[in-house]
């Protein structure tokens, strides 16, 4: 899911729906590090637990996944789409975390 | 009777709970929506919901062990009661080597209606030439982000971005800024940062 999601982001003028892609890919990811490195997942909504999780196999890890959750943050808020600079910070962010996943 | 306040320094150990949990206590009055919480460190455990949830229910069933340090003050001045919280955000954005154009709490914090559930949001206007990719910006960010979850118990939803990019969202009224300018609590920088932007 993580690899589609993070291909899938690649395509067309559509920012804040890429970002979304790149936010579950990310989240995606870090959830399979987690369970392969650590037997667990988290279970609720809470990004700071999620990152706290992760931070534990890989500090990189959690950075990656805040960045992320913080560009998701900031793209619900805002009414007009996200830069192409938020896209790519969330590109890169999540194409790290998806290829740690793969690489496990 | 007078309760044996019982002191520690570790910043971890200073609790932010929802004051619902102890509103039982007589000398609690409507309107509290912030308690810091001081217990003894051996009676902490490592596990920070746990040390909560302990320390609320030791708050409501007795009172022998220590006393509650509460602030009280009505819904419409958030800073009174959460002074400490936020004196201790803005020493932290004063240590950056990095310095931020400007930040501020918004959200449920800054307009007092924060619950143990609450996300603490926090507003960081980076300056243009600022990578926000750079270690070093990142590491102050997160560090400010983990620590306010330390001291407090709840998660930090950060919402990051150029000083630039703010300008032009203050201009086309984007209402999240606009409700920060209402109710925002300024951590840093000039306390005007987005008024100054809307009238620009």
């Amino acid at each position: 899911m993580a690899a589609e999601a993070l291909a899938a982001s690649d395509s067309g003028d559509v920012t804040d729906a890429s970002i979304t892609l790149l936010v579950h890919a990310g989240i995606a990811a870090a959830d399979a590090i987690c369970c392969t490195r650590l037997g667990q997942h988290t279970q609720g909504d809470s990004h700071h637990d999620a990152v706290a999780l992760v931070g534990r196999v890989d500090r990189r890890h959690a950075r990656n996944l805040q960045t992320l959750l913080d560009l998701k943050t900031k793209s619900g808020y805002a009414s007009v789409p996200s830069s192409t600079a938020d896209r790519l910070r969330a590109a890169r962010a999540a194409r790290q975390l998806v290829e740690a996943a793969e690489a496990l | 009777m007078s309760l044996p306040l019982v002191r520690f320094t570790l910043d971890r150990l200073l609790i932010a709970e929802d004051p619902k949990g102890v509103a039982d206590r007589p000398e609690i009055d409507v309107g509290v929506t912030f308690a810091f919480v001081e217990c003894p460190p051996e009676q902490a455990t490592d596990d920070l919901g746990a040390r909560r949830a302990f320390l609320c229910s030791q708050a409501v069933q007795q009172r022998a062990l220590f006393r509650i340090e509460i602030d009280i003050r009505p819904s419409h001045t958030p800073e009174y009661t959460s002074h400490e919280f936020f004196a201790r955000l803005r020493r932290e954005f004063e240590g950056w080597a990095i310095a931020p154009v400007f930040a501020s709490m918004f959200g449920s914090v800054a307009r007092g209606e924060m619950t143990s559930r609450s996300d603490i949001d926090v507003l960081v206007v980076r300056a243009d030439v600022t990578d926000p990719d750079t270690d070093l910006w990142r590491d102050q960010c997160d560090t400010m982000a983990e620590r306010a979850s330390q001291w407090t118990g709840n998660g930090v939803q950060l919402l990051e971005a150029g000083a630039t990019e703010v300008r032009d969202a203050v201009r086309r009224s984007e209402p999240v800024y606009e409700d920060i300018a209402r109710d925002g609590i300024a951590l840093y920088g000039p306390r005007n940062f987005l008024r100054l932007a809307m009238r620009a």
